[in-house]
């Protein structure tokens, strides 16, 4: 190509953009910060409910764990309700799909309570009650998790563990686990806008499931490079030198907080022996059955 | 080591594992305290690998000879924005302080004083997640120069850096210069950075073969070097609009009008209007942020799909408005290329991608044999038109980033569009990488076609641009 003068209009247009406000960017408001409980609290929060989830056999513990997390999510200005809801509902339907069939119309036994019969598949009181106490129990742990992870970041993570005295390598792969669902998040959404850019109509669904292989070929590798340049990325930040690192962000603690990241362990595994070791009784799921059916 | 050497390479060299050819051999360098050195030379001649070495990264991929022996602490920024952030924070705030907070301190860094270094405490508080390229590079680099380190590594820094930050940059660089600190840069362009050197070295085929000061540098010196010149005095660029000078609108083929983005309540860039005749090719340039690859973007429709976004404005390609169309109907007129390739690739070898680039038209069974050959014939036109023939048969993945971008070009041509959107296509090209993209322009246009770039040479958009748009 030929040197040449500048030819035509130089300038065509000019302007200038509105400045993005403070934490905001290219018009999308960063996600507030600020949290009332440190990230350590949380995952301490976030075990103990699963060990009281799983370690009370009764589905008025995952109920109540549910009907708390919603109250969370619709409160919390970290998670957006309706992307938790989102998540819930896509993990715990199927699931409750699969219970229902499998203990609740096949659940195995001889002196068996039968609601509803029809050839092989027979609903059943015991089948119901393991049917149920089971989904509640999935629905529960995805629910709290959702919580935790949508309302926290690799930094959050990271400095939880930290707080926590783990090793600085489960930290850190736990950290990369959380980065790792925007990455993917960002790489599908430009993969498939770059097929659109060649003719793909992407906006339907039997295109999207045919491109899917490639798609999801590219990613694996595209991820597996992001992730090696972000750990030699990291190394240069001074990643290993220092045997404890200081927590990423500051987060808000307090002699409270000490007291409930004791106090929740000690209660839970003070609830859960008193439970097993029958001085405690919570409803198990039959006997809700029972109540119900009068 | 004496205390005026920082870093001292003798004989230095290195081999990948597996490879019978040494990617760098007898490598003699030395910088000391206060001291820039720039390293250039074309793709493939081991400028990144050098930086690697520099920068002790290449530990266990191979086999190092010779004496490395670095005096003090070395930091390292690599080429590709996209991998300079750590993914460990969310926040622009965090990731600057991250050296301190991973080395145990908890004292507190002035993170809008680093940021002003560089010019960009606007970013103080914003998301990570929605700065451009250029501002992202900048900020990794911000964040390595916490750490106070004795020696900077910077592969390519300028790359995805609009004029006014190369010369932030530059002044940042002298600063930390002038405090003792030493600088090794290496690319394939010589640009503002690279001028400011106090020495400049070239690199072909792994050796070192010449230095210059970089006064002495012109076009013929470093174009016999394989190095593309970006610098010359591109202030006419920045004059008001000349009047009269405008298109007609019945002239155009590309003509965009009054086309601008929002987000949530935030102006990306104001109504804009870019035109280009059958032939000509337009640039748009303007600084890190801007919304230059947005506008791309929505004039291809990308947008369309992005709840977050909202356009405006009318797009219309020799008659046609295509405001109101999906972006895969779009395709029909415009073949977008994105900055980032990796984006787009995803098969086993170059000429497999290209294969499978494009759907097929609808059709019936009988004729899919047919199309099939029809689209190898195109494959082979445009890998041709590209210079890509030599690398049909090698994973994408393994061409050189230039090269890389040539692919997706390529997948653009078989559109077989009116008008060609490239976003950034002179990222990190030597001189026969800016070659090849020229000729590819220029073949383009020459059958009546429209091109529209967006980039950082301002001499480059002087060069071939009959227009250019500037974003504030």
């Amino acid at each position: 190509m030929e040197d040449r003068p500048f030819a035509g209009d130089p300038v065509v247009n000019t302007g200038s953009a509105a400045p993005a406000p403070t934490g905001a960017a290219n018009g999308r408001p960063a996600i507030h910060r600020p949290s009332i409980l440190h990230p350590a609290t949380e995952l301490v929060l976030l075990v103990c409910a699963l060990v009281l989830t799983y370690g009370i056999p009764s589905p008025l513990v995952p109920a109540a764990l549910l009907v708390a997390a919603t109250a969370v999510a619709a409160g919390s200005p970290r998670v957006r309700l309706g992307r938790w809801c989102a998540t819930v509902a896509v993990l715990a339907v199927p699931m409750l799909i699969m219970v229902g069939l499998v203990q609740g119309l096949f659940y195995p036994g001889d002196d068996l309570e039968v609601l509803w019969q029809w050839g092989a598949a027979a609903v059943t009181v015991e089948g119901l009650s393991v049917a149920l106490q089971l989904w509640l129990r999935v629905v529960a742990m995805i629910a709290v998790c959702a919580l935790f992870a949508f309302g926290s970041d690799s930094a959050r993570t990271f400095d939880g563990m930290i707080r926590l005295h783990l090793p600085l390598g489960i930290a850190y792969v736990c950290a990369t686990a959380l980065s790792l669902v925007p990455l993917l998040r960002d790489q599908v959404t430009r993969a498939l806008a770059a097929r659109s850019a060649r003719g793909w109509n992407t906006g339907r669904l039997a295109t999207r499931v045919r491109l899917m292989p490639g798609i999801i070929a590219g990613l694996v590798t595209a991820s597996l490079v992001q992730l090696d340049q972000r750990h030699d990325t990291l190394e240069q930040r001074g990643f290993g030198r220092s045997p404890r690192p200081a927590e990423l962000q500051d987060h808000p603690d307090g002699v409270a907080q000490r007291v409930l990241r004791w106090g929740a362990p000690v209660v839970t595994v003070l609830l859960v022996t008193l439970t097993l070791g029958g001085v405690l009784h919570l409803p198990t799921a039959s006997e809700l059955l029972e109540v119900l059916r009068g | 080591m004496d205390d005026t050497v920082v870093l001292s390479l003798a004989r230095a060299g290195f081999a990948f594992h597996g490879s019978e050819t040494q990617t760098l051999a007898e490598i003699d360098l030395r910088i000391g305290p206060g001291e820039m050195i720039a390293v250039l030379g074309p793709q493939g001649s081991g400028t990144s690998t050098l930086c690697r070495l520099a920068a002790g990264l290449l530990g266990d991929r191979g086999a190092v000879s010779g004496a490395i022996t670095v005096r003090g602490s070395v930091a390292m920024l690599g080429d590709d924005p996209e991998a300079q952030l750590t993914g460990m924070t969310s926040y622009v705030d965090d990731e600057v302080s991250l050296p301190a907070r991973l080395a145990g301190s908890t004292r507190p860094v002035d993170i809008g004083a680093v940021l002003d270094t560089f010019g960009m405490q606007r970013l103080l508080g914003r998301r990570l997640d929605t700065l451009s390229g250029g501002e992202r590079q900048l900020v990794a680099l911000a964040s390595l120069m916490t750490g106070e380190p004795a020696l900077l590594v910077l592969d390519q820094p300028a790359l995805s850096l609009d004029p006014d930050a190369r010369m932030l940059l530059v002044r940042a660089l002298r600063s930390f210069c002038d405090a003792g600190g030493s600088v090794l840069l290496t690319g394939h362009q010589h640009d503002d950075l690279t001028a400011a050197a106090d020495r400049v070295a070239f690199v072909r085929g792994g050796r070192l073969v010449g230095s210059a000061r970089p006064a002495e540098l012109t076009d013929e010196a470093l174009g016999v070097r394989g190095v593309w010149n970006t610098l010359s005095d591109a202030a006419h660029l920045l004059a008001p609009p000349l009047p009269g000078a405008h298109v007609n609108a019945s002239e155009a083929l590309l003509d965009v009008r009054g086309l601008s983005v929002r987000r949530a309540t935030t102006e990306i860039f104001p109504p804009l209007d870019v035109r280009a005749a059958p032939g000509e090719v337009a640039a748009i340039v303007g600084p890190n942020g801007s919304g230059k690859s947005t506008l791309l973007r929505a004039v291809a429709g990308l947008l369309e799909v992005d709840a977050t976004a909202g356009t405006a404005g009318s797009v219309r390609v020799g008659g046609t408005e295509l405001v109101r169309m999906p972006a895969h109907q779009r395709t029909r007129w415009l073949g977008w290329v994105g900055q980032d390739p990796g984006a787009q690739l995803s098969a086993a070898t170059a000429q497999t991608e290209l294969e499978r680039a494009l759907p097929l038209p609808p059709h019936r069974r009988r004729d899919r044999a047919r199309l099939r050959e029809e689209r190898a014939t195109d494959v082979a036109g445009v890998l041709a038109q590209t210079g890509l023939v030599e690398q049909a048969a090698e994973h994408p993945y393994d061409l050189a980033p230039a090269q890389r971008k040539d692919l997706v070009i390529a997948s653009a041509l078989l559109l077989r569009p009116e008008v060609v959107l490239l976003d950034e296509p002179t990222l990190g090209r030597d001189l026969a990488g800016m070659r090849r993209l020229e000729r590819v322009i220029r073949d383009f246009t020459a059958s009546g076609g429209a091109v529209v770039v967006t980039t950082h040479d301002l001499r480059w958009a002087a060069r071939i641009a009959a227009r250019v748009v500037r974003i504030r």
